[in-house]
Parts: C-alpha cells; structure tokens; sequence
C-alpha cells in the first residue's frame, strides 16, 4: 500500500504560530500517514518543540487548521488535543516529581476503567521492565534515563493513537539511548503507533524515524522518506 | 491557669485549622490567594445562624453551610477567578472586589448587628478542676474530622490525585486528557466549602458579623504561612502552634500583645522560610 493510500493521522494545514508578537511557525504544511515515524531535524531554535506544541495545543495557532484523525481543528487545547488519543513526551520529561513511578503511570491512564488501567499497566511495564523495582518511588529521585523511560511508559498508558516526542535522548546515556530506540521501535511493530520524533541526535532518529521533515526558520524546508538523510540536506540545514 | 490556657489553645486551634484549611486547598493547589476567603467562612456563619433559627439540628447546619460556601465560591470561580488566572495582581484585586461585595450583601440581607447561636452542645467536662466545654472538644473533632476527610479526598482518591497533579504541573495533566478548567472549579469550590464549614463551627463559639470576614482571613493566612502553602499536616501544626502561642502568652500580656509579638515572629519566619515551617522542599 503507499503511503497516499494509508489511513490519515494528521494534516497540518499552512500554520503559523507566534511568541509575543514573533513569528515562530511560518506556514507549515504536511501530512503524517498510519506507519508513518516522522523525524522533525533542525538546529536549534528553527521551532520543532514549538510545532510540536501547536500540535498538543500547547501552542496557539495564528492561523491554517490542524487535522486529527477525522477531525479538523483551528482552535483547540491540549485536553481535547489529549482526548483524541494524541499522546505527548515533553522535553525535559514532566513528569510528576511528588508521585510515585505507579502513580505517575497510572496517572496517563486516569480516564481508564479498572480493567483496561491493569492491562495497560502491565503492557507499559513490559515495554519498561527496569520500571517495576522502582514503583513505590517517587518519580523525581529517579535519573534522567529513568525519568524518560517512565514518562514514555506514561504517555502508552493512555493507548494513544498518535506519539509525540521532544527529544527523548536529551541527558540520557548512550545505552539507555539505544534501548529506547529499540523500545520506540517494538511499540510501532507492536501497536502500529504513528509517531513525531523531534531530535537533534541524527542517529538515533534515523534508527527510529523512516520518514524526516528539516526545519529552517519556523518552516519545513526539506523533507523525504528513507533511513538517512541525503548529505546536502545535512550540510544545508543541520552542520553548525 | 497554664493548664486552662493550654486547653482554651486547643479548641482556638480546631477553629483556626478548619479557617485554613480551605485557604491550603486553593492557594496550595491552585496558586490563588483569595482574600474573599474570609467572607465565605461569613457565608456559612450566616447559613448556621439562618437555618438554626428555623430549627434544623446543628449537624444539618453544618452541612448546609459547607453546600452553600461551595455553590458561592463555585459561582465566584466561573464568573470571576478564572479569568484571572496566573495573574496575581488582577487576582488580589478582583476577589477583594468579591469580598466587599459580599460582606455588604450581609450587611443588607442580615443587618449590621452580630448574630450568634448556642452551642449544639451545652455543658463542661471537669478535670482536675478545669473547666472544658463540650462544645470546645466538638470544635476540635469537627476540625480533626474535616481536615482527615480532606486529606483522604487529595490522596486516597483519584480526583485528589488530578488536584495535586495540577498543582505540580498544570501543562502537563491537561496533555493527560485531564479537563483542568472543570478540576480548578471543583478545587475552588472545595475550598469554599470548607471555609463555609469553618463559619459554621465558629457561630457557636463567637459570633456571626457581616464584616467578620477580614479578622478570619487574616488568621486563615498566617496559619498557611506558618504551616507552608500545601501541606496540611502543616496547617495542623501550625494551627495548633499559634493557638497555644497566643492563648498562653495571653495569659501573662493581654491578647493584643501576644498577637502583635505572633506577627514579628511570622515576619522573621518568612525571611528565613519564606514557605513556611512544613513546606515540602524542592517545589
């Protein structure tokens, strides 16, 4: 099947976004597909976390429309963004330092029956075994590798139908690194889970993504499908 | 007298918790501090007094004074507050507007005299020759009852649960298919109610006033300063440490005194603990 023939996930539709008065997001326009693991490259301060944002309905849109699923959106928040099944890893991960890691992953799937929260529970921590011995702790005594683990569980608790992720290897050692990677890529096979990665570290976003949007200035400016990026893309837009 | 002092301190000390508590609910989870606190613990001054004239039972009182603090503050969150979230200023200016405009309605639906009832309970406890009104042990069980139901209801339950998540990270429990306008509605009026239950317990014991919310208010502050923003076991102990503060040294200065030597020290205590002697650490 091509990817035009694959069901819709999201269409952003020419949005624009500011922070006081300064134009961040310049008319950016593309399309996420079931299957689809989309990288968001770009140095930093071109507005990927932004995107991002506008996308959570973090971030509220100057203007151009947003569609979810079915559903086409010009203004919205981040609740009613959540409520159809978008899930999001924030940078720097947020997740709740007072509760406990049980606490923190039963807290994304609070709108779950008894039932579906234990079975989920379970898948989450079959996804991230090294969470189980620390449930009873509180989440902000964890490490920085844990803390992502655990706020990527929290976001599957949900059941998303769509992953968002800010950076997820930001401050995480490399080997915990390249676990994620592989559980980002089981969870996809899995749980047929589209996903937005944005990511400055290359590597590990060609070992997840297989489709890459590059940002320059709040728009995209080059974008393409594979497992790397060609070398004047990277030359153009991500060499410093 | 020390021992009668101490007591006296106790009951001061369940009146003062449950003027706090509702102030801990919506300053420590929502960030707000309402200074027409004071006039919804008014409100349920006056909800007591109104309904104990008709003859319904103290307890029902109560009750009723908690439902009618929390529809109040409930209406006060959706037509004012919550437009002004986040902003401080605008904030302490319009629930201030909100604490005028309810005091004078007082004023005009009761008149300006004070009103009171007699305790629900009449009658002393005698031990060792000091004195202990009935009335003064129910204030602090009521007060112990009502501060226990409130932490159950923040930590043993999964409403509680989407309060302190919001508290912690307002952004991000709204990303978590949580709808926080309706929690932060929920948590205001929550903290009416409890303020209105504080106004219902006090009735008996002192009086009700139109204007008496300023006093309370002031109080219900100092307790939350003391005990640190969001901690409730905090504002027990602090409730109980100013009580006893004020009731013994008011056994050896006059009551003015001991409350003007109670605010220096919270002068000194915010310069070195800016929040508060219970405060969890980190935040």
């Amino acid at each position: 099947m091509s990817t035009a023939e694959k069901a819709l996930i999201l269409r952003a539709e020419d949005i624009s976004a500011s922070y006081n008065k300064s134009r961040v997001i310049n008319g950016v326009s593309f399309e996420l597909r079931y299957g689809d693991k989309l990288a968001l490259l770009g140095r930093n301060g071109v507005g990927k976390t932004t995107l991002l944002c506008c996308i959570m309905g973090i971030v509220k849109l100057d203007g151009g429309a947003i569609q979810f699923f079915n559903e086409r959106k010009t203004r919205f928040s981040a609740y009613e963004i959540s409520s159809l099944g978008v899930a999001y890893v924030p940078q720097g991960r947020e997740i709740f330092a007072d509760f406990t890691v049980r606490q923190n992953l039963e807290f994304g799937g609070v709108t779950l029956n008894k039932f579906d929260m234990r079975a989920r529970f379970e898948m989450a921590l079959e996804y991230f075994p090294a969470l189980r011995e620390h449930l009873s702790r509180k989440g902000g005594v964890l490490s920085g590798g844990q803390q992502q683990q655990l706020a990527i569980a929290r976001a599957l608790m949900s059941g998303p139908r769509l992953l968002l992720l800010d950076e997820p290897t930001e401050g995480i050692q490399p080997n915990i690194v390249a676990e994620i990677a592989e559980i980002l890529n089981r969870v996809h096979r899995e749980m047929h889970l589209p996903m937005i990665l944005v990511e400055q570290n290359l590597k590990f976003a060609f070992r997840v993504a297989n489709r890459y949007a590059v940002m320059q200035k709040g728009a995209i400016a080059a974008s393409g499908a594979g497992a790397e990026l060609p070398g004047e893309v990277i030359d153009k837009y991500l060499t410093v | 007298m020390l021992i009668s002092q101490i007591i006296n301190g106790l009951s001061s000390a369940g009146l003062l918790l449950l003027a706090a508590l509702g102030a801990v609910i919506i300053f420590g989870n929502m960030g707000i501090i309402n200074l027409a606190h004071g006039d919804l613990i008014m409100t349920g001054a006056y909800t007591t007094v109104f309904f104990s004239e008709q003859g319904i039972p103290f307890g029902v009182c109560v009750v009723l004074s908690f439902i009618t603090a929390a529809v109040v503050g409930l209406l006060i969150e959706i037509t004012v507050i919550r437009r002004f979230y986040g902003q401080l200023n605008n904030t302490l200016l319009a629930s201030y507007a909100v604490s005028i405009i309810l005091g004078q309605s007082a004023k005009l639906i009761f008149g300006p005299a004070t009103r009171t009832i007699p305790p629900a309970i009449a009658g002393s406890l005698v031990i060792g020759g000091v004195y202990i009104p009935y009335y003064n042990i129910l204030i602090v069980a009521i007060a112990l009852l009502t501060a226990f139901l409130t932490w159950a209801l923040l930590y043993r339950t999964t409403l509680g649960l989407k309060i302190r998540a919001i508290s912690q990270n307002r952004r991000m429990t709204e990303c978590l298919r949580v709808d926080t306008a309706k929690i932060d509605t929920f948590t205001f009026a929550l903290g009416s109610g409890l303020a209105g239950v504080a106004g219902a317990v006090i009735v008996p014991a002192r009086v009700a006033t139109p204007l008496m919310g300023a006093s309370y208010l002031l109080d219900s502050f100092i307790t939350v300063v003391v005990g640190g923003f969001d901690s409730l076991l905090g504002a027990g102990a602090s409730a109980a440490l100013i009580s006893e503060f004020t009731s013994v040294l008011g056994g050896f200065v006059s009551e003015v005194a001991a409350k003007i030597i109670l605010l220096l020290l919270v002068i000194v205590l915010i310069r070195f603990r800016p929040r508060g002697l219970f405060a969890k650490e980190g935040r």
